[in-house]
């Protein structure tokens, strides 16, 4: 049970190193850091905090009280926002690591080969087509 | 409500074969990042199928057991489990805050464009 316990508290630890972690690196990733922190606060907050709701002493006494269909109700609800909380933190996490960063989304300078950025999409033969007869496809 | 919570942990599962498949898809863009991702995602993942105490006929063998020693197992199971989410974590936090291996080659990409095509 102690190992079971303390295995949580790592986890709870390390989501909350990792938000700390994030926050003092923000300035350089700001995105990334936004994502990251709703990535690791949503299982801390939903999994880890959620679970120490029902010891307090009024929530205790109060699931004691209830019929056993409302305790299972609650304790079903709990279970349900804590798997996909981490779910959700999981998609989180896939969009800070595979998504554009966050120096690579400056908007293309004028005047500057290229746009100015590395990711700007050069146009597509129908753009082109548009371009060459002076007409704009967005009218 | 015990459907919505199982429910949850195949949406959970679904998310991370998702991620795997991700990471393979764009291994060639990303190696580095995808390579941590897969292990980050597949982590967890590997620790639920391997450890399947939730299954009905592992359950019937463990209630069979002393007391003792399936507390013993279940708690082994759960901190294995929880142990395995928290690596899943380091390994997410370095692939996003970490530097990118593949964004230097993009950066060494990008200023020998710049220095190509201002001149």
């Amino acid at each position: 049970m102690l190992v079971a316990r303390m295995a949580s508290y790592m986890v709870a630890g390390v989501l909350a190193a990792g938000i700390v972690l994030t926050i003092a690196r923000w300035q350089r990733h700001p995105r990334i850091s936004l994502l990251v922190v709703i990535a690791l606060g949503l299982p801390l907050l939903f999994d880890f905090c959620l679970s120490y709701v029902f010891r307090v002493p009024a929530v205790y006494g109060w699931l004691q009280r209830v019929t056993p269909a409302e305790r299972r109700l609650a304790f079903g609800t709990h279970q349900a926002l804590g798997q996909v909380s981490r779910a959700a933190s999981y998609v989180l996490f896939l969009v800070a690591a595979f998504g554009r960063p966050d120096d690579q989304r400056t908007e293309p300078q004028q005047g500057v080969p290229g746009g100015g950025t590395s990711h700007v999409r050069p146009p597509g033969r129908l753009q082109k087509w548009w371009r060459e007869r002076g007409l704009s496809p967005n009218r | 409500m015990r459907l919505a919570g199982e429910l949850g942990a195949y949406l959970n599962q679904a998310v991370m074969v998702a991620g795997i498949v991700i990471a393979i898809v764009r291994w060639r863009h990303h190696p580095r990042t995808s390579r941590l991702v897969a292990i980050a995602l597949a982590l967890p993942l590997f620790v639920t199928l391997v450890l399947p105490l939730h299954l009905p006929f592992v359950w019937q063998w463990l209630e069979r057991m002393e007391d003792s020693r399936r507390n013993l197992l279940v708690c082994l199971d759960s901190a294995l489990w929880k142990t395995a989410r928290a690596a899943s974590y380091i390994l997410l936090l370095v692939v996003t805050l970490g530097p990118r291996g593949d964004q230097r080659r993009d950066d060494s990409q990008s200023r020998d464009r710049a220095e190509g095509g201002v001149s």
